[in-house]
């Protein structure tokens, strides 16, 4: 399965070459075989899988069609509400939650008629991780176990890089997606703010939070993407803003585009792995031979997304968190409560000024994208760090470069770039205008075919 | 400039607000907390040294330019 994509799925499935029952029996196969190393699971819904999978087979035989994840697998970040099935945000503070109701993207991938695999891991509550101090050991990264797989959406990339399915849905509210995405050799999907309802998804920090897919390809991202998008009155951040077509333009090309690159953010910044850089270089020199005009562009200093984001998001957590952090402050893990007790300290103007800031930071980069269809930079400086490498604290040198995102809330798609010479995935971001999927997908789609990606194999876990 | 704390006054300072917050911080996590803290707090101080009035532009609700924005 990990080798079909969604699309090539279908066509096997309306074809009568394999059923959905196939499929299923061989992803569950799958993470027996790999999950005890990868720990991308905490929870294995196989006997809901299969009931899945019967219910897609038969409407399938019955002339039932439900689009193209009809009888697919796909797994979900556990900070998803799902009805019936245990959503913990991987801690202990929610070990026991079983909600009543599924959240609205956990309820549309049901309604496609995919077959619900199981919760993947994740950082605590999106944030605290990677820690081996919570009811459930930490992700690890496929390509190489004793490396991260990056978070918070660490089950989710791993599940991915790991051939257990080619649908995992994350979250991002600084790089949650991206990050993985990057580490993991996936492709991972941070939409417009507003593009797909958070609803039933607990939050981390509520102007920050958005939810999307990670996959193997940028097809399978476009496909769930569709699925996905659409409004939400009930989401009070969601967007009444009309879908795209995000499979009609894929295969275009970036003949004619303007992209831009800020290479200020990343080629020069301290500790920048020269063979990361260098990938996104080779990236560009193909988007220009591929007939896109590719050109430097200046943004605000990185620093001034980043301290933006930081501040927003710590004191937006702290916030949803205060009750608990005041009552309950053992059940949290460690790195998690040191991460959330920050946001005590910000006070009032603090956050007030962030928020002008944000502004600030959004004009100019929707200034730029004015003369530009599409930015490219870097979704991490770095390839995956080890276990042993992660620092003590949060710091505001973090090697992720996609928080400038979530405050700005522009669409930023992570597309892998090639293999580093130590055999870790690289990979870009590419960001484009709000609401405005469907350019940003066709750019990742050059970058994956460009970049040779394409023929690079999944690891040998 | 941004204002320099020594080692006590910055961990005096954190104490205060983590008490201001109610929340009661475990002492073997206050190493790590307070190494996270210096580096947060010099994010702050950034942001408090941009040094905006009356003058600047007032806005703390979040708006995304959309499509129809004047391009």
């Amino acid at each position: 399965m990990s080798e079909i994509s969604i699309a090539e799925a279908g066509r096997q499935l309306r074809a009568g070459a394999t059923t959905s029952a196939a499929l299923t029996e061989v992803a569950l196969a799958r993470i027996a075989e790999v999950d005890p190393k990868v720990n991308a699971f905490i929870t294995i819904t196989a006997e809901r899988a299969r009931a899945d999978a019967a219910r897609a087979d038969a409407e399938l035989a019955a002339g039932v069609d439900r689009g193209p994840l009809h009888g697919v697998p796909y797994a979900i970040k556990d900070i998803y509400d799902t009805a019936g099935i245990r959503s913990t945000c991987h801690s202990k503070l929610r070990v026991d939650n079983v909600p009543a109701e599924d959240s609205v993207a956990a309820a549309k991938l049901a309604a496609s008629g995919g077959v619900l695999l199981g919760k993947l891991g994740t950082h605590e509550f999106a944030l605290g991780g990677p820690s081996f101090d919570l009811p459930f050991p930490p992700a690890r990264n496929p390509w190489n176990t004793g490396h991260i797989p990056g978070g918070s959406s660490s089950g989710s990339g791993a599940a991915i890089a790991a051939g257990i399915t080619r649908l995992a849905m994350g979250s991002d509210t600084g790089g949650s997606i991206r990050g993985p995405a990057a580490y993991c050799g996936t492709v991972g999907f941070k939409p417009t703010y507003g593009r797909v309802s958070r609803r039933g998804v607990f939050p981390l920090s509520t102007t920050l939070d958005h939810i999307g897919p990670l996959t193997r390809t940028v097809e399978d991202t476009a496909i769930a993407l569709q699925l996905l998008a659409g409004h939400d009155p009930m989401d009070p951040a969601s967007a009444d803003t009309p879908v795209g077509d995000y499979l009609a333009d894929l295969e275009k090309g970036v003949a004619g585009l303007r992209i831009g690159i800020p290479r200020a953010f990343f080629a020069n910044a301290p500790g920048a792995d020269p063979e990361v850089i260098a990938a996104i270089d080779r990236v560009a020199d193909a988007l220009r031979a591929a007939g896109a005009m590719v050109e430097d562009v200046t943004l605000p200093s990185y620093g001034a997304f980043s301290t933006c984001g930081r501040v927003i998001m710590l004191c937006e957590a702290f916030a949803i968190h205060e009750a608990d952090m005041r009552a309950r402050p053992l059940d949290y893990g460690r790195l998690t409560f040191e991460r959330f007790i920050l946001g005590a300290t910000v006070t009032g103007p603090d956050m007030i000024q962030a928020l002008r800031l944000r502004r600030e930071l959004t004009d100019a980069v929707q200034g730029v994208l004015q003369s530009y269809d599409a930015l490219i930079t870097a979704s991490s400086l770095v390839t995956a760090p080890r276990f042993d490498e992660t620092p003590p604290a949060m710091l505001a040198g973090a090697p992720m470069q996609t928080m400038p995102f979530n405050v700005t809330g522009h669409p930023a798609l992570s597309v892998p770039t090639g293999l580093s010479t130590a055999g870790l995935p690289m990979g870009l971001q590419v960001v484009g205008r709000p609401f405005d999927e469907a350019t940003v997908l066709r750019v990742g789609r050059a970058v994956e075919v460009l970049s040779g990606w394409e023929g690079i194999a999944l690891p040998m876990v | 400039m941004p204002e320099i704390l020594t080692d006590a006054a910055l961990e005096a300072e954190f104490r205060t607000l983590a008490a201001r917050a109610g929340v009661t911080v475990p002492e073997e996590r206050m190493a790590n907390i307070l190494l996270g803290y210096a580096d947060f707090r010099a994010q702050l101080e950034l942001l408090r040294g941009i040094g905006r009035d009356h003058t600047a532009e007032w806005s703390n609700i979040f708006r995304l330019p959309t499509p129809g924005d004047a391009a």
